[in-house]
């Protein structure tokens, strides 16, 4: 087991409103889990919580606890957390530390703080690239890198504190489709290799495709956990959740043809593009 | 993209400089300005040593753009506000009803002015051409926290901030159909909805940076080390100590005079 919430209620220094409500999660070794919902639900928020962030930088009233293998995050320090379970940030470019210039010393300045020694650093770094595909980039000046390359850039920052978490805030909502696919597929891999994965992300289509279970937050309560097919096997069971989350368009599709009478279902809905290929095939 | 630091990449041997010799260099010529009273000597300064380091850095074509763009406009507008507000001094060289300008004015703005554009212009030279980690490491290693040496650099680097974050919210507004363009007051009117959007945004960011920072153990308890190396030599030691006893000798010599 990887992750472990119990009773987790929390509500940020001044708030009236709690941001998280009696949350109770497990996520297993090497699961990926999407979590949806809409905006200023808690997306963000269950994403510090997981990573230590609640509550040794947010303050506030905390109930409950997170466990990571099984050790309290509360009793971790955050530089110890850092190395179990990373945090990707929403926006690439406030994730750069803003003391560094080049790709390479950006990617260094975690293994930096946590004292690691010039050469092990350098090994690592490179090491890192390599994997994430941005070994050409290395000497490249952060500032002259696009949208994509920069997430890049993030990831490969927090990964080379070797997490076998990681947790990704709406990696692609500022890059374009294109970009999109790259982060995407990156993400697949890491997760291929074992490292568990909690990525908040409205792409619905992508992330049905590859979660192996979907968390839907509203109003800081999870609604819904399930693995993607069985929350779209019948309407009238997605139905109740269509105001915080749309269909992927093969569900849609296929639903409407149903009732046209175009088309019978027998196991649910297709939520990829390759079961809906199924289905129609002759 | 935006930007976040003055450094530009390149090879020259102000670049190759340890950044504390660029430091002392820096501190030499604010405490000369402070010391020596002759009232050309910041004007001579600038074009004796600064212009020369910024050919020798090969940053000349972004120095001087800055220097027209930002420096300038900021220089004449402490000259002109210091000429006008000038209390005291009495040979009146010009008088328009209320306004009264007096030849000890505009000698004390002149200084003053030249002192500013001295100082914007070696800080300028210094970032230009450091990169943003060894100013780092430099000031960590002369005994810096960790905290305080990362607001220090953030603090050399407010402009190239401003800058991009002023720019972006002007595009943002002018895709809601502000007009920002056109003749000066066209322009002065749009920099007020301009401040607020950048106070709140600043503090939010904030919030943001530190997040940045601890997202990669910024706070670890461990002694920080470093993924780049600062070269040094015994030449360039040498140097800084006899600019720093220079500076004392200056310090002092100022006191004495002031004493006696
Ligand atoms: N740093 C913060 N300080 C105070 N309140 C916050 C902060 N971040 C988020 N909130 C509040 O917590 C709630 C959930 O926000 P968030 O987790 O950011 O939502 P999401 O990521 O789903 O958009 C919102 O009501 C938001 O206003
Ligand atoms: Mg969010």
């Amino acid at each position: 087991m990887c992750i472990k919430i119990r009773n987790l209620t929390y509500s940020y220094p001044g708030a009236k409103k709690e941001a998280l409500k009696n949350i109770n999660i497990d996520i297993f070794d090497g699961q990926l889990c999407g979590v949806l919902g809409r905006n200023l639900t808690g997306k963000s928020t269950l994403c510090y919580a997981l990573t230590g962030f609640i509550p040794h930088f947010f303050k506030g009233s905390i109930k409950g606890k997170v466990l990571i293998d099984n050790l309290d995050t509360a009793n971790l320090p955050l530089h110890k957390i850092v190395t179990k379970a990373g945090l990707v940030l929403q926006n690439p470019f406030n994730q750069l530390s803003g003391e560094k210039f080049t790709v390479f010393e950006e990617v260094a300045f975690g293994l930096e703080n946590l004292g690691v020694s010039r050469n092990e650093m350098i090994a690592r770094v490179k090491e890192i690239l390599r994997k994430i595909k941005i070994y050409d980039l290395k000497d490249r000046s952060l500032y002259h890198l696009s949208g994509g390359q920069q997430q890049l850039v993030s990831i490969a920052s927090v990964l080379v504190m070797k997490p076998n978490i990681l947790v990704l805030d709406e990696p692609t909502s500022q890059l374009d489709p294109i970009n999109s696919k790259l982060i995407f597929s990156l993400v697949k891999e890491l997760n291929r290799e074992g490292i568990t994965i909690i990525i908040v992300e409205h792409k619905i289509e992508e992330i049905v495709e590859f979660a192996d279970r979907i968390l839907l937050i509203e109003d800081g309560e999870i609604l819904l956990d399930e693995s993607p097919h069985e929350i779209f096997k019948s309407l009238k069971k997605y139905e109740n959740y269509i105001k915080y989350m749309r269909p992927p368009c093969y569900v849609e599709l296929t639903q409407k043809m149903e009732e046209e009478g175009l088309w019978e279902k027998t196991n649910g809905y297709p939520i990829t593009f390759d079961q809906a290929k199924k289905e129609f095939e002759v | 993209m935006k930007y976040r630091t003055l450094f530009i990449s390149k090879d020259s041997p102000i670049h190759r400089l340890n950044p504390l010799t660029k430091l002392t260099v820096l501190g030499f010529i604010i405490v000369s300005l402070y010391t020596i009273n002759w009232i050309h000597f910041p004007i001579l300064l600038f074009f004796i040593i600064i212009f020369p380091i910024a050919f020798l850095g090969r940053v000349f074509k972004e120095f001087f753009k800055i220097i027209l763009k930002v420096g300038l406009p900021l220089i004449l507008f402490v000259f002109i506000f210091q000429i006008i507000f000038f209390t005291g001094g009495e040979k009146v060289i010009w008088e328009f009803s209320v306004v009264k300008i007096k030849l000890e004015a505009i000698m004390f703005s002149y200084l003053l002015g030249s002192r500013i554009l001295v100082i914007i212009s070696s800080f300028l030279i210094f970032l230009l051409t450091t990169n943003p980690g060894h100013i780092m490491n430099s000031l960590i290693s002369i005994g810096f926290p960790r905290t305080i040496s990362y607001v220090i650099l953030s603090t050399l680097n407010i402009f190239p901030y401003i800058q991009s974050k002023a720019n972006s919210i002007l595009d943002a507004q002018k895709s809601r159909g502000l007009e920002v363009e056109g003749n000066i007051f066209i322009k002065i009117k749009s920099l007020i909805p301009l401040i607020t959007p950048l106070l709140f945004s600043s503090i939010s960011e904030v919030e943001q940076r530190a997040l940045a920072l601890e997202v990669r153990a910024f706070s670890s308890p461990y002694p920080k080390t470093s993924i780049l190396k600062i070269k040094d030599s015994l030449p360039q030691k040498i140097f800084r100590i006899t600019t720093l006893l220079l500076c004392l000798i200056l310090i002092i010599y100022k006191f004495y005079l002031v004493i006696f």
